[in-house]
């Protein structure tokens, strides 16, 4: 399985650093439909918060909150402007924090390591920190509960202090020997959060994005529409379905867009238009592909199949029966129309064996 | 594109924190997976595997994935459970499958419904209309407009 997902980034990744109660709050951050962190956040009436392109293209199918069930109505969403700031600055901060977290927590696999095996004080043990900490757990050990913490902390505030310095970088006091060894390639590695917010979390940009409205397609003739169209720079091909569905799609993408305190510009929504119009196509030339080669053979089989089983049960009864084992194609067709469902207590839509029927029937 | 970063997400979850008694295998095809389901707590089911087919389209999560009991001859799975909302044919009755999927769902929470079906289930039979609905199932669950009527199971 593994070699198979590739890596995305997912809350799973903090289960197993040194806090893995940041799988939660990763979690959180991330919007209930596309599981990535939350683009333009709105918030609903019911007060849950989710990606503006993706609520509005699910209100589309349906006009209730995925979460609580209560309708809502897409002009009721409000963009949640602290949410998005909160997810910008988790996000510059993940790799780090991820990074940092997990070599602490293989630290301290071995600190944990060295408190168990006691009396084996081996050659590996490279830091002498820890080896006065094997020590200490031995002296511990005799009398009683040691206390792993205080182990710990003794570890981390070594009791000689020594003399303190102050670090060129933070201009906080540490003892030098801290300073030295960890502190200055901590201080460097670190984001620079304490010391200049600002530059994580964007201000919200004053942009000038107007939303865009809803179109009544049925009094809009076909040159107009191209031309509200190409005043959005967008492409003006295909046939009339296809332009409706492209205002439509670029409609959301925009307004979803405007939600952002950081709004993409409007050749990065474009792309993403054009990104989806190719997928479109693809996924039909592929639904067809699929139709002529499995969906096809396969309702032959399964309806000869049937026949077959009824012709069985029939033989019995000496009904009189169909050549089954004929493959041209006025049989299967038959047999097409007989396995079809005639009288079903659930009802069932089998559109597509109708199709199917009825392309064979020309 | 949106679905398939869905599904990566969500199997690269299921990899990391997997469930008990649920077991994933994925195909060469992304939209279509199978897990295996043992449940042991229930003696309707005991040394028991049964495996669940999803097949998921570029809709979802607008959608829910078509999900359903399938037989695996080769590695001894020859039966779909006997429950009475489980037909011969594999097909699923649950509302989460149908009206009751919203995008907050997952292919694990799905799974995890399953499991407890099965697992809270006390009686051994099949749907009282089974034998005439496997005649004229469509091959697709999802084109079945079941209605969801019995919610004590």
């Amino acid at each position: 399985m593994s070699s198979f997902v590739p890596t995305v980034s997912d809350p799973s990744d903090f289960a197993h650093c040194s806090e893995p109660r940041l799988v939660e709050f990763d979690s959180l951050l991330r919007c209930h439909i596309c599981k990535e962190y939350q683009t333009a956040p709105v918030l609903t009436t019911c007060g849950h918060s989710y990606c503006s392109v993706c609520i509005r293209k699910y209100l589309i199918h349906t006009a209730k909150c995925p979460i609580c069930s209560k309708e809502i109505r897409e002009a009721n969403l409000q963009r949640n402007v602290l949410l998005e700031q909160v997810v910008i600055c988790f996000k510059t901060l993940r790799d780090d924090l991820l990074e940092k977290l997990t070599v602490e927590s293989k630290v301290d696999d071995r600190q944990r390591r060295g408190s168990c095996e006691v009396i084996e004080i081996d050659d590996n043990v490279e830091v002498d920190d820890e080896l006065e900490i094997v020590s200490e757990t031995k002296k511990r050990r005799n009398v009683g509960q040691g206390g792993l913490e205080s182990l710990f902390k003794r570890k981390k505030t070594p009791p000689k202090v020594g003399p303190l310095g102050t670090c060129p970088i933070c201009a906080k006091q540490f003892p030098i020997r801290v300073l030295e060894s960890e502190h200055i390639d901590l201080c460097l590695n670190t984001p620079l959060l304490e010391q200049d917010k600002d530059s994580i979390v964007p201000k919200e940009s004053e942009h000038s994005y107007q939303k865009l409205t809803k179109l009544d397609f049925s009094s809009l003739s076909n040159t107009t529409l191209k031309q509200k169209l190409a005043k959005l720079e967008l492409p003006t091909n295909g046939n009339r379905n296809q332009l409706e569905s492209r205002y439509n799609e670029y409609l959301i993408l925009w307004n979803a867009n405007c939600d952002s305190i950081v709004p993409k510009d409007p050749k990065v929504l474009r792309r993403q238009l054009a990104q989806w119009e190719s997928s479109l196509k693809f996924r039909k030339d592929d639904h067809d592909r699929q139709l002529d080669k499995k969906g096809w053979s396969d309702l032959i089989k399964q309806a000869r199949n049937s026949k077959m089983k009824t012709r069985e049960e029939q033989d019995d009864a000496q009904v009189e029966s169909i050549d089954i084992m004929s493959t041209n194609e006025e049989d299967d067709s038959n047999l097409i129309t007989s396995a079809q469902p005639q009288n079903c207590s659930i009802q069932a839509s089998t559109q597509e064996s109708t199709d199917h029927e009825r392309v064979f029937a020309d | 594109m949106a679905a398939r970063n869905r599904i990566l997400k969500e199997l690269r979850g299921l990899e990391k924190e997997t469930l008990d008694g649920i077991n994933i295998e994925l195909t060469d095809n992304i939209y279509v997976l199978f897990a295996t389901i043992s449940v042991d707590g229930n003696p309707l089911y005991k040394d028991q595997v049964y495996k669940v087919k999803f097949t998921i389209t570029e809709e979802y999560p607008f959608t829910p994935p078509a999900c359903m009991f399938v037989k695996d001859i080769d590695r001894g799975i020859v039966s779909i459970p006997i429950h009475p909302h489980i037909y011969t044919n594999g097909h699923i009755c649950l509302d989460l499958l149908g009206t009751a999927w919203t995008p907050v769902h997952t292919i694990r929470s799905i799974l995890l419904s399953l499991h407890s079906f099965l697992a809270s289930n006390t009686r051994s039979e099949r749907p009282p209309d089974d034998s005439s609905y496997f005649k004229h199932a469509p091959k697709n669950p999802k084109d079945t407009r079941f209605v969801y009527h019995d919610d004590t199971v």
